[in-house]
Parts: C-alpha cells; structure tokens; sequence
C-alpha cells in the first residue's frame, strides 16, 4: 500500500495520547486508493508490503467456532444437554481470538477489516446454522408472505398482510429479495439469505469506517466492531429476514457517506457522497419506519451538536435532517400512515409502562436480563446478564472522559457519547413488560454511540504502561462477558437453540402447522378469513395464502379460546366475518416464536398441562353446522361460515 | 512499476477464472443463478460508485462498501420505479433496471474520469502455500458444519403423524383423504359413517411417510342435513381408539 498524500482526514494526525501515535504508526499508510502522481513528482512513495496476517490462521478457528456451533445445533434437535454449553463454546471461539487480534497493535488495517467481517460473517453463518432449510423466526413468514406477493401480483401494493398489516407500506426488503427470486430464480429463502448476507457486510464495513474516521484509528474502530457485537440482536434479531435487517445497515451507509462528505471541503467527491447519502436515506425511508425515525433523530442531534458545541458548519447538516424530515413525512402519509397505528400503541405503553413502575403502580414487572417471550430455568444467565450491564455502566464514564478530553470539539463522537449515556436510560424499560421490546429493539440504534465510548476506554485500558498479560486477559472477559450478556438479554435459550426437523425416508416431514397450511391453500383455495393463534396465523398467512386473524385484537383470542359460543363469540364472527377458524390444542401455538415445531413428548404424549382444557379443545366439534374439515392430531380446521350467517340472520 | 511475479500469476489466474466462470454459466444453471446474484448485489452499485466518485476518492473497503450498499439501494428502490410502470416487476423489467443502472453510471464514470474509474483498487497480499491451506482448511470446516446443520433430527422423543380430511365435491360426494407423515409405514382403518349407519369402511389402508390416500364417497339422496357424515380413522396397531376425525354437515356451502 502507498503512504497517504496527507490531505485526508485521516492522517491528520491528533494531538493526543500515545496510543494514537502507535496507533498510526501501524496503520498509516492505508485509507484511500494510489493517489495519482504527478510526472516528475520528487515525493517519494512509501511502499508497505501487504500481508494476510493471521487473518488466514484465525479463519481457521473462527470456522472451527462454527462447526461447534452446527454441532450443539445438531445436539439441540435431538434434545443432548451438551447442546447449550458447547453452542457458547463455538461462539466464543469465533469471537475471542478475534477480539484478542483486533485489540493488538499489531495489525495493519486491512488484516483488521478482514477480521472485522470475518466476525461478522461468521456470526451471521451462525444464524444461518440455526434455521438452514426454512426461515423459522417469527417475523421471517411475514416478510416472506410479502415476496410471495410480490412475485405473484409484480406489484408492491397489491396485497394485504393480515399478521403485520404495516410491513407492506415498507417494501424495500422484499422488493430486492423479490428481484433475486425474478431474476436469477432463487427461491425466496436463499435470495432473503444473499439479501440479509449482504446488508451484514454492510453494516460491518460502514461501522467500522465511520468509527475509524471519527476516532482517527483503526484499532478503536476494530475493538469497537467487536463491541458492536455485544448488542442483544446482533446475532439473531437483526439478521432475521425481516426489513430492520436491510434498513439498520442502509442507515449506517448514509451516516458513513454524511461523515466522509463532512471531512471534505468542496469538489466533485462531496457532491458524490451527498447524492449517496440522500439515495441511501430514501432506501431506508421504503424500507423500515423505526431506522428512518432513528436516522431522523440522528441527524437532527448531529445537526444540533454542530451548532452548539462546535460552531461548524450545520446548515448543510441541517438540511441533511431536513430532507431526512420531509421523505419520512411523506411516505408516512402518502404510503405508509398505518404506521401510526401500529407504533403508537408499542410505545406508548412502553412509556406508560415505566411511568406506572416509577410511580409504584406496575404490575407486570419482568424478571431482569432475560428476553421476554419465554420463563427461563438457567440460574447463571441473570448473573452473566447483570455483569454486563455493570461492565457498560463501568466503562462508560471511562470512555466518556477520553471523549471529554480528544474530541469535546467534534459533532460526531459527541453525539456518539449522547447515545451511550441514553442506553442506560432505556434499560428501565427493560424492568417492564411492555416497555422490554422497546428497549431491547432500541440496543441496536444506541450501541453505534456505547461501542465506540466502549472501545475508547478498551483502548486506553490496554494500552496503558502497567497493563500486563492479566489486565489483558481480563479486558478480553469483559467483552465474552458483554457478548454472552446480550445475547441472553435478547433472545431466550428456548430458541436460541434450534428446534428439531425430521426426515422419514427420503421425504421431510413438516410440522402440523405448515401441512395444516398447505392443505388449506390445495383444499380450500387462497383468500378466507381465518381465525387462529399466533403460530398457525403466520404459516397460514405465508402458505396457505389466507387471510388470518391472530392475537387478540377483535377479540380472536377470545373465539378461538372460548370454552362455548355465546352471544360475545357470534359478535366476534360477524366483527370478523371469519370464514374458518384453525384450532391449535397447544397452548405453545400462541407464542409465535416456538409454536410452529414438532413439540418433545413425555411418554408418548405432549404432558396435559402444554394443552388447553379439553372444553376449549372440543368446543367447535359440539356446535352443529360447524363442519371439522381437517384433523391432523393437534390442529383442526374448522368451517364457521354457517354459524356465522346464523348469526347475520 | 514493473509487475511482481506475484501480480503476474494473479492476473493469468484471475483470466483463467473468469473464463471458467464464462463457461459454467453458459452450460450450467447453478453458477448462472449464482452469477446473476453477484450482479445484483454488487455490479449496479460499482458502476454508480465509478459515476459518482474520482477514481482516488475511495480505497479498496469503502469501494467494496457502497458496491453493495448502492446494489441493495438500486433494489430497494428500483421496485418502485418498476411499480409505476406498466409492466410491473418481473423478471425482463428487473433485468432491464440492473443493466440500464449499470451501462448509464459506467459510462458516466468512463466519460467523466476514462477507464480508470472501473478499475479494482485491491492489492492481493502476498499468498503462498500456508495461507492457501489455511483457507482451504476453513473453507472445508465451513463445509462439514454446513453439512451437520442441515443433518435430520433423530425421531427420539417426537411423534409422527397422520392428517385426514374431509371435504364436500357436490352435495352428493364428499372427498375423504389421509396423508401420513408418520416414521415408518402405518396401516389404517378407515370408516364413514352417518348417524350410526357406516356408509363405507376401508379394514386396511398401508401408507408409507409422505403417501397419501384419497376416495370419494357417495352419499344417500335421503340425506337431511340434520346429521353430519363423519370420517373416523383408526391406527390398525390401536383398534380400539380413535386416531382422527372429521365431519361434514350437508347443505354445507363448498369452499
């Protein structure tokens, strides 16, 4: 690589400590391609050979880090008690020789970018491991539903979306996958698996640049990719195929763009950056409505923070957030104002939640560091949860005081430092039932600002005189302990680990649900309305083209649960208008997450108290005219339309 | 400056590779779909990227980043450009899109900077036989890990199961249907019964894991519509317990 021709932001070198000097000093020559060299240009270049490293050696481990983890998936199918411990094993193998190199001084830059997305590939593969034939996360069907559709109508507003009506007002993820499927015929699944793969890589590179341009190095940008990777839907929730896991990296693409363009003075490279930036933000706009508002947020406080701290240059910021303003108002009431309905209802009573908690009035506490979705017997999980909390909340006032003291006059580390400090904030959310998706969804948008603070105080700690071997091995715990903590925060072990699928034969066998699903699209046609629970809401929606209700609102839950049908129940058919109702007998076909997957049994049979009473299981089979169409031994389907024009009449 | 050894090798290599990959998507459909996925993914926002920037503005990792980043934005919002037309998004108007972006912003790029703006800023590092093998070495343990992940569950401690429908074809005939999904082949008995008369019965019905049986059953033309046919099914190993049922109710409306 050639020596910068120093007029980048990059090689202005800071007055600062001496771990910025060494710092540079390993991975100066680096940044931008060859400059151009003028004919008879005496500056001499500084040609550094470029080398692997040990990026060769740690792709090794890291991919030894991912057989563990096929291995204890594997074991989980079959329901091994190794299959826990040895998933942690593959995961800090991936992670903790990595984070040991990228803490080191020794990299050049480009070993660190390497190693940089080797992780982040890496623990996406892990991902892909859990569910590698299907998509099988709650809101995967959802957006999958919406390919679907898409590729059927070749239109993006043709449809509904009963499960998440707000999803097809925000069509960029499938829109893409779509294009896949169209044009080189993948299937939906492995063109969701390319899309998702992608935007992975970008949220690794474009993370990792910004934090460099702004900190001047590229070890605290490395050690806070690592960091990065603490946040509780990392490894799982912001790599499901659903449209965050497009629009959060796009987000970062437009904050990269905006701060590479901010280190430019004029010419025709800052008009690029800018039309990139404004590209990108109209993508993230179509895309996902919480990382549009985030971004809006985020460029209004940077806009904020660059007029009142540093006195630079904000209007061209400020019509950044302008234009980030307008497009977000826009769609949300030309194309997209069911969002309103749909958002407001979650955070309101995740505010609510916590004002009813401070004034001692809530009555839904949640135990702490554990997702929400599932009660949890692991008694070291809370404990791991709790030190990682402590860890942050440690560090932070650390890495706050190197900002304080190396970047008090700039906009972007300040406003990184701002959403460090709120993190905190949202963890009394977390004390909440209401408020915990709230806070556990908002970990992804504020880690940008905590792992940069984080890594600061990394760096400094590591690079400090007296930190001998100890002291290291120590900082590298706290980041297994901070990893480990937020994926225990975000995601319970239930399905952490993946849930079995069989084959008898040649054939696979599916879970009841999705033949349920598929015979209702064969038999019944596409297009009824059908009353079910969560899980079947999903596969009925996503294969078997229906129409479903699910949850509670208009009072599903109250039909499908009901132990008889009276007067409140015909209301609910003619609210409705419901053509059948597909019933579950399992009480797990409520929670969307694990409902879908063949159940372990206790003798032979699913224990009793995982069933609903037997007066709910058999209260449409009493009702007369009420025709059971379908018995596949959990799930019945059955044809209400007669009851329901009963009750027209 | 004179090319290495190193960079000489490259360059044979990287012809040899393109022409094989030439080849495998001429004849064979896997490497073209995987091909065309490339092109989609970073080919629009490469060439855009050669438009929008001077050939020395972005190194190697920032190239790489807003290729696929712009890639993924050329998707996201090419579909609603698509929608407005009238042909909607299938597979000649995508196509036409991703070509149309990546001709009009690679000669933008050609004609405001020359051939210079297409060009890869990488440096290969130096590669000899270790780092080759330790590659090899991790791509091979991807493979097997790959290969455990999509391995089938062991049966033990989960149950198959058998699906039966029921379904009217006009208001004489119902359709009567099993589909097994259980572990190994299972016998059946089958009876369809109205009130507590038996219309028809099958004593015996082998199905393997994934077969599935259907029938058509005439029903009475006295039926009255005050009782509903029933399809009961039993496990021939478990005569005496019911393994599933269905009912329809006649003057039902079909679906």
């Amino acid at each position: 690589m050639y020596a910068n021709d120093g007029h980048s932001p990059m090689l202005t070198l800071h007055a600062g400590s001496r771990v910025e000097v060494q710092e540079m000093e390993q991975t100066r020559p680096v940044y931008y391609a060859e400059p151009p060299v003028a004919a008879g240009n005496a500056t001499p270049r500084v040609i550094q050979s470029v080398t692997w490293g040990w990026l060769p050696f740690l792709s090794c481990l890291a991919a030894g880090g991912l057989l563990y983890i096929a291995s204890a998936y594997s074991a989980a199918r079959t329901d091994l008690w190794w299959a826990t411990p040895v998933s942690w094993l593959g995961f800090l193998t991936i992670l903790v020789p990595l984070a040991i190199r990228l803490a080191s001084a020794a990299p050049q830059r480009n070993e660190r970018i390497g190693l940089v997305l080797l992780l982040g590939l890496c623990l996406y593969g892990a991902k892909v491991l859990h569910s590698p034939l299907n998509f099988t996360f709650s809101d995967e069907p959802v957006h999958l539903h919406n390919v679907n559709k898409i590729v059927a109508n070749r239109h993006l507003f043709l449809h509904d979306n009963s499960v998440l009506p707000v999803t097809p007002s925000y069509p960029g993820l499938a829109s893409i996958t779509a294009a896949l499927v169209v044009t080189a015929g993948l299937s939906p699944f492995v063109a969701g698996l390319l899309v998702i793969g992608a935007a992975r890589l970008v949220i690794s590179l474009a993370l990792f640049l910004f934090w460099e341009h702004i900190s001047r190095s590229a070890r605290i940008a490395a050690v806070a990719s690592v960091l990065y990777t603490a946040n509780s839907n990392y490894v799982f929730w912001s790599v499901q195929f659903a449209y965050e896991s497009l629009a959060l990296p796009l987000a970062t693409l437009v904050i990269y763009a905006i701060t590479r363009r901010e280190g430019l003075r004029s010419g025709p490279d800052r008009l690029g950056f800018s039309l990139t930036a404004l590209l990108a933000l109209a993508a993230v706009v179509v895309t996902h409505h919480m990382s549009s508002y985030a971004l809006v947020g985020f460029l209004i406080g940077l806009t904020a923070i660059t007029l009142i701290a540093t006195g630079g240059r904000w209007l061209e910021l400020a019509s950044f957030a302008m234009m980030a303003v307008g497009m977000s108002l826009i769609w949300l009431v030309l194309q997209a104002s069911v969002t309103i309905d749909y958002l407001s209802p979650v955070l309101s009573g995740a505010v609510r939640s916590v004002y009813r908690l401070a004034a001692q009035r809530e009555t839904s506490q949640r135990q702490l560091f554990q997702s929400s979705a599932v009660p949890v017997s692991i008694t070291w999980e809370p404990l791991v949860g709790l030190g990682s909390v402590l860890l942050i909340l440690v560090g932070l006032p650390v890495g706050l005081f190197i900002i304080w003291r190396r970047y008090r006059r700039e906009p972007f580390p300040l406003l990184l430092a701002g959403a460090a400090l709120a993190y905190p904030g949202m963890l009394a959310f977390r004390l909440t039932s209401a408020g915990w998706e709230t806070s556990n969804r908002s970990s992804a948008f504020l880690f940008v600002g905590l792992a940069f603070v984080l890594a600061l105080a990394f760096v400094q700690i590591w690079s400090w005189r007296r930190a001998g071997p100890l002291i290291r091995a120590g900082l590298v715990g706290c980041v297994a302990v901070l990893f480990v903590g937020g994926i225990i925060a975000g995601w319970p072990p239930y399905i952490r680990l993946p849930r079995p699928y069989l084959v008898a034969g040649m054939r696979p066998i599916e879970p009841q649900g999705l033949t349920a699903a598929r015979w209702a699209y064969a038999f019944l046609g596409p297009g009824h309305r059908i009353a079910t629970d969560n899980s079947n809401a999903r596969l009925m929606q996503t294969y078997g083209d229906q129409y479903t209700f699910a949850g509670q609102k208009y009072g599903n839950q109250l039909l499908v649960q009901a132990t008889r049908i009276a007067r409140g129940e015909h209301e609910i058919l003619r609210l409705m208008n419901v053509d059948y109702v597909v019933f579950d007998r399992r009480r797990v076909s409520w929670n969307a997450m694990i409902g879908v997957y063949f159940d372990r049994l206790e003798n032979g049979e699913i224990p009793s108290a995982d069933l609903f009473e037997p007066e709910v299981v058999a209260n449409f089979d009493h009702q007369p005219r009420v025709s059971r169409l379908f018995d596949s031994g959990n799930i019945a389907i059955y044809d209400v339309r007669a009851l329901r024009d009963e009750t027209d009449q | 400056m004179k090319p290495t050894s190193n960079q000489l090798r490259l360059r044979r290599l990287r012809g040899i590779l393109l022409f094989m990959l030439t080849v495998a998507a001429a004849f064979y459909a896997p490497t073209r779909t995987m091909l065309i996925a490339l092109l989609i993914l970073v080919v629009p926002g490469y060439c855009i990227t050669s438009a929008m920037f001077t050939p020395q503005a972005l190194g190697f990792w920032e190239r790489l980043l807003f290729s696929v980043g712009l890639s993924l934005v050329t998707g996201a919002l090419g579909g609603l450009v698509l929608d407005w037309t009238p042909w909607g998004l299938q597979a000649g108007s995508w196509a036409a899109l991703f070509i149309g972006v990546s001709l009009a912003a690679g000669l933008i790029g050609v004609f405001r900077h020359g051939w210079r703006s297409l060009r890869i800023p990488l440096r290969v590092p130096e590669t000899g036989i270790v780092e080759v093998s330790l590659f090899g070495l991790a791509l091979a343990l991807i493979g097997v890990a790959v290969g455990i992940g999509r391995m089938p569950t062991s049966q033990t401690g989960l149950q198959g199961y058998a699906v039966m429908w029921i379904q009217p074809t006009d208001g004489q005939h119902v359709r009567v249907g099993v589909q097994s999904s259980e572990f190994s082949a299972t016998s059946y008995r089958l009876a369809v019964v109205l009130d507590t008369r038996t219309l028809e019965e099958w004593p015996t019905i082998s199905l393997q894991p994934g077969q599935a049986w259907e029938t058509t059953v005439e029903l009475p033309t006295t039926l009255t519509g005050e009782q509903p046919v029933e399809a009961i099914l039993y496990r021939v190993a478990v005569p005496g317990q019911v393994y599933r049922h269905v009912k329809w109710w006649p003057q039902q409306r079909s679906p």
